[in-house]
């Protein structure tokens, strides 16, 4: 276990309404080895989303505790977690998240830019040479197709060279054809990186290409394969 | 302090998000800016002719000769002494004249300063002279050189002396008050005075002592006339003033102050309009950030750090704004300065640190207040949102952030008026009538949501997007408006009310006075008039004098205070029959005597000690029927009794008086003579640079060169000359003001336009056509224009109202001008900018559309 890159023990959500207490999740424990590519699939509803979150740190649990890397996550508050993530972590999201004002290069160099990397033009440039945008670089987004901003999205996780990288629905707004390319460039890409990957998808398709499948149902571990 | 920092913003300035925060702060700076580098150096000019006002150390000042034992003190204190003496007369050069303000000086002026003076015409070289003109000799102001058509070297006549005009006066170091209102000025020497005839008892003089010389010396002296106050024993002393800079200076810069609070308070309304604007463009900045703000949080950037971006670029924001602000309204102020350059005779310095001051902070105000509580949640935005992006903002409450709004604007208006009674009241005042406003729209709009039913498809669209967005409606309604209003009423003034005032004119109203006539030249001049078949009101004699005690008790400054009219020197008269135009209120007037009052004393009874007294100053200073009360003449002193109190009118453009004595009681004062004259200007007559005056002036100024001819018709062109100059400087601020409330308009669209823009597409999906989408939006703009152009003609209308009514006692005229222009610039200006800020939502494919707000 001590070679885990990200651990959950016994995680738990509740979440107050105005009428009741919600359980979306109870009593999560998992942990992923470095390198490891994982998708944790489930119904809708399930918290596959709401365990991403946990696990990227950009949350805290109810109970329970995760390590990132040695980190105790869920010991820390906001600020150092941040500290955490801009060290080790990277996103590709369901909606893209790419900034319409700016262009696909700036928006793959500006994580790195954040983080004061001098180098942050040059590894955007050739990141989006790998995605095959090397003739898109100075478009914004709104010209850019879907499956176009989903590859820039995937330049702009790798560039940053995360130790592990989260995906939330990564294919999850396009159709079949785009989504095959975008997770096949996904797990390329990944591969010649080492990063761990934790997907949270559907799709049974875009699951099975992971070397684990956990299916969480109700906010619980149903399965771990 | 990151160059990611800078690249950020620079990315956001260039994706159009920054364009209208930037746009309305350089406005409300350079509003600003311009107001206060325009009153600061107004104040400094006006401020540093009164440091060498008085060209001398002290001065002492009155409305009769300085008396002898004035004189020899100054000289026993060992001071240095000259003596001038002020006085309006006409200046003649053959067939043209002039009403000029005259200045005599003796050897020995100026004690302080230099003349500069010019010996050619375009004054090319200045001279410097430590001296006031020779003997025969005229320097006059370049204006009069136009005036009377003459040239350097030729000779004009003052009075009965032939002055020859030997060079043009530059500067002068006792200039005066900076207010041009009177006529060209001349500057003689004082040994010409007697030539001239001029000086006679009952004119209206202002004579100086000017005096120089060290410290203990000036105090002496000033501690002499104190006592002299004192014991008041010394009758002239009510007559004359001790003026040192420092005294002049405080008088001046009260003034001073209270105008320059008052073009800054009128710029706070552009900044009140800026600062909404700003709000609302934040708002939707803040919102764009948002997505931006959870990613780099998600990528690990800590809350302080981006509170650290943030503070930085909106002081990068802030700091350009400001600048370009500061530049643009350095220039603007020249604009203003254009402007009032007839009504301000002034030299003016460069401005203090002070317009600087006041132009950044603002700059800085207006981000910390409008800009900074919209986007203040930004750091507080949680990591999550990049997953969930349902999770609420943290935003900051609207009401708090009108709060914050409201109190850095009440920062503003104490820093502009120095009080803070008056920044809460104008600030009050303003949300009063935005309030009113949007009351008054609100029931409109109701109106117009009705009338939208039965209309055709555009027209109902259009109206009930106006109803359904009616807060951002009536935040718009309520900036055009309020500025439109003004705007109306300065127009208003500006071309009607002189008109409105000169057309209720009765029909008789005298087209000149004349004055400065002297007893026996009361009936040649009579005899002049009729030759020319020219009638005159009464003629009533003047002498200048003061009250100094009332029932024997003297008059304490505080009450003298209460009264503008009788607070210092004014003419008295006497008369035997009611004057034309006034009542007795109480009181009786005196019926009892026959006609003595045209300067032939026929008669050996002594006159009674009775005056008559204007109701109005009667009140103000508490005066009752049988008060006895003490005058000064001259430095002479009696008393008399009021038996009446008078109303005057005093529309009736006839001499009019606060005081009435019985008839005789003023002859031994040597009073000089005043009538007005009527019909002697025809209507046929051309006006303008092609004078033609009356032909009887012509013999008047000839034969009775000491008299003085006053035509109305000048005296009206140069108020209007005023007022026209006046509110053209405000309409300039007042049409920035504007431009303020268009970014409102554009601000308030961009609040909807994500919406819009939704909305407009899934019509254009659903097969509407372009036509009815134009239709529609134009529809709801011109409805919007025009409800705020009734809103600010109608307001306009009821200022005026007020304006005529009160102030120029005018019987009320609708102003149908302007309500057409009201309304037509209203749906105009309004319409054009909304189809304009709106030109993407109509012009973007619905599917882009769609794609961008997904």
């Amino acid at each position: 276990m001590n070679d885990s890159i990200l651990r959950a023990e016994n995680v738990s959500k509740r979440v107050q309404t105005a009428e009741k207490q919600l359980t979306i999740l109870e009593g999560v424990s998992l942990a992923v080895p470095a390198g490891q590519s994982v998708a944790i699939i489930g119904p809708s509803g399930a918290g596959k989303s709401t365990l991403l979150g946990l696990l990227a740190g950009l949350d805290s649990p109810t109970d329970g505790k995760i390590w990132l890397a040695q980190h105790e996550i869920t010991a820390m508050d906001e600020e150092r977690r941040a500290a955490v993530r801009a060290e080790l972590v990277g996103f590709v999201f369901q909606t893209f998240q790419l900034l319409g004002s700016l262009t696909a290069l700036e928006n793959v160099s500006l994580p790195m830019e954040l983080a004061g990397e001098s180098d942050a033009q040059a590894r955007a440039i050739n990141y989006l040479e790998k995605v095959g945008l090397a003739a898109r670089l100075q478009h914004y987004p709104k010209q850019l197709s879907g499956g176009e901003q989903q590859r820039v999205a995937l330049a702009r996780a790798f560039a940053c060279e995360p130790k592990i990288l989260f995906a939330d629905e990564p294919t999850g707004n396009l159709d079949q054809a785009t989504g095959q390319k975008v997770s096949d460039l996904l797990f390329d890409l990944n591969e010649q990186s080492d990063a761990t990957l934790v997907l949270v998808t559907h799709e049974q398709r875009l699951a099975e290409r992971c070397q684990r499948v956990i299916t969480i149902d109700d906010g619980r571990v149903v399965a771990d394969q | 302090m990151r160059m990611i920092d800078l690249k950020l913003l620079w990315r956001d300035w260039r994706g159009g998000q920054l364009n209208l925060v930037v746009s309305a702060l350089v406005l409300a700076v350079m509003v600003v800016t311009a107001v206060s580098l325009f009153a600061d150096r107004v104040e400094r000019g006006l401020n540093q002719q009164i440091s060498s006002f008085l060209a001398a150390d002290l001065a002492l000042s009155g409305g009769i000769e300085i008396s002898d034992a004035y004189r020899q003190q100054a000289i026993t204190a060992g001071l240095d002494i000259a003596e001038t003496v002020r006085f309006r007369s006409m200046v003649f050069a053959g067939e043209r004249n002039h009403l000029a303000a005259v200045k005599a000086v003796d050897q020995a002026y100026p004690l302080r300063g230099e003349m500069e003076l010019s010996a050619t015409p375009m004054a090319e070289q200045v001279i410097k002279l430590a001296r006031g003109p020779q003997s025969g000799e005229a320097w006059v102001e370049s204006r009069l050189l136009n005036l009377l058509d003459i040239q350097l070297g030729d000779t004009v006549e003052v009075g009965y002396a032939q002055l020859k005009v030997t060079h043009l006066i530059v500067n002068e170091p006792d200039r005066g008050t900076g207010f041009s209102g009177t006529g060209a000025r001349l500057m003689m020497s004082t040994e010409d005075l007697a030539a001239s005839q001029l000086i006679r008892p009952g004119g209206r003089y202002s004579y100086r002592l000017l005096m120089r010389g060290d410290a203990p010396a000036i105090q002496a002296y000033t501690d002499w006339f104190e006592q002299q106050k004192e014991t008041a024993d010394v009758e002239s002393v009510p007559h004359y003033r001790l003026l040192t800079p420092e005294n002049a200076e405080e008088q001046l810069s009260e003034a001073l102050q209270r105008g320059r609070a008052f073009l800054l308070l009128s710029g706070t309304i552009g900044v009140l309009l800026a600062g909404l604007a700003m709000a609302l463009a934040s708002q939707r900045y803040a919102s764009r950030l948002t997505d931006q703000v959870a990613l780099m949080k998600a990528w690990g950037q800590s809350s302080a750090a981006i509170r650290r971006s943030q503070f930085f670029r909106l002081f990068i924001i802030a700091a350009v704004a400001t600048t370009i602000g500061i530049a643009l309204g350095w220039l603007a102020h020249y604009l203003l300065l254009e402007v009032v350059r007839g009504v301000l005779d002034v030299v003016l310095p460069l401005p203090g640190w002070r317009p600087w001051l006041v132009a950044t902070i603002t700059g800085f105000v207006c981000v910390l207040g409008f800009a900074l509580p919209a986007l203040w949640h930004l750091p507080r935005i949680e990591p999550l949102r990049v997953l969930r992006r349902d999770l609420p903002d943290t935003l900051i409450g609207q009401g708090r952030r009108l709060v914050i709004g409201i109190a850095a604007l009440l920062l503003l208006a104490y820093w502009y008026s120095g009080s803070i009674v008056v920044a809460a009241l104008f600030l009050a005042a303003l949300f009063a009538l935005f309030a009113v406003c949007a009351l008054i729209a609100m029931q409109i709009l109701r109106l117009v949501r009705g009338f939208g039913s039965w209309r055709g498809s555009y027209t109902r669209l259009g109206l009930a997007n106006l109803w359904r967005r009616r807060g951002q409606t009536l935040v718009q309604l309520v900036g055009f408006s309020t500025t439109l209003m003004l705007l109306l009423v300065v127009t208003g003034m500006r071309t009607n009310l002189i008109a409105e005032w000169e057309a209720q004119l009765p029909d008789n109203t005298p087209s000149h006075f004349l004055f400065n006539v002297a007893t026996p030249q009361v009936a040649p001049v009579k005899e002049l008039l009729d030759e020319h078949g020219v009638s005159t009101t009464d003629w009533y004699p003047m002498v200048r004098g003061r009250l100094v005690a009332i029932n024997g008790e003297a008059i304490s400054r505080e009450r003298m205070a209460r009264s503008d009219g009788l607070s210092r020197e004014v003419n008295f008269t006497q008369a035997d029959t009611l004057p034309e135009g006034n009542a007795i209120v109480q009181g009786e007037w005196w019926n009892d005597i026959e006609s003595k009052a045209d300067g032939n004393d026929e008669t050996n009874d002594v006159p009674r000690a009775e005056f008559s007294i204007e109701e109005e100053v009667a009140t103000e200073i508490g005066i009752v029927l049988g008060d006895e009360v003490e005058f000064s003449i001259g430095g002479l002193r009696f008393s008399a009794k009021v038996t009446s109190i008078r109303s005057v009118n005093w529309q009736s453009m006839t001499p009019n008086f606060y005081v009435v004595f019985y008839p005789g009681l003023l002859d031994k004062y040597s009073p000089n003579w005043i009538t007005a004259v009527r019909g002697a200007d025809s209507d046929s007559q051309n006006r303008g640079a092609l004078t033609q005056q009356a032909p009887f002036v012509q013999s008047m100024v000839n034969q009775f060169p000491t008299a003085v001819v006053l035509e109305l018709r000048d005296v009206i062109e140069r108020i209007r000359d005023v007022i026209n100059r006046v509110t053209q400087g405000l309409e300039l601020i007042l049409f920035a003001v504007l431009a303020c409330g268009g970014l409102v308009l554009f601000a308030a669209i961009g609040v909807s336009f994500d919406e819009r823009l939704r909305e407009n597409a899934i019509l254009r999906t659903l097969g509407s056509s372009r036509r009815i989408i134009v239709g529609a939006l134009t529809v709801e703009f011109a409805t919007l224009g025009l409800i705020a152009g009734l809103i600010a003609a109608c307001g306009a209308e009821i200022v005026l109202y007020f304006v005529q009514t009160n102030l120029f006692d005018l019987s009320p005229q609708w102003h149908w001008d302007l309500w057409l222009l009201g309304v037509v610039s209203g749906v105009g200006l309004i319409t054009v900018l909304g189809l304009l800020r709106s030109r993407p939502i109509i012009s973007t494919p619905p599917l882009e559309s769609l794609r961008q707000l997904a």
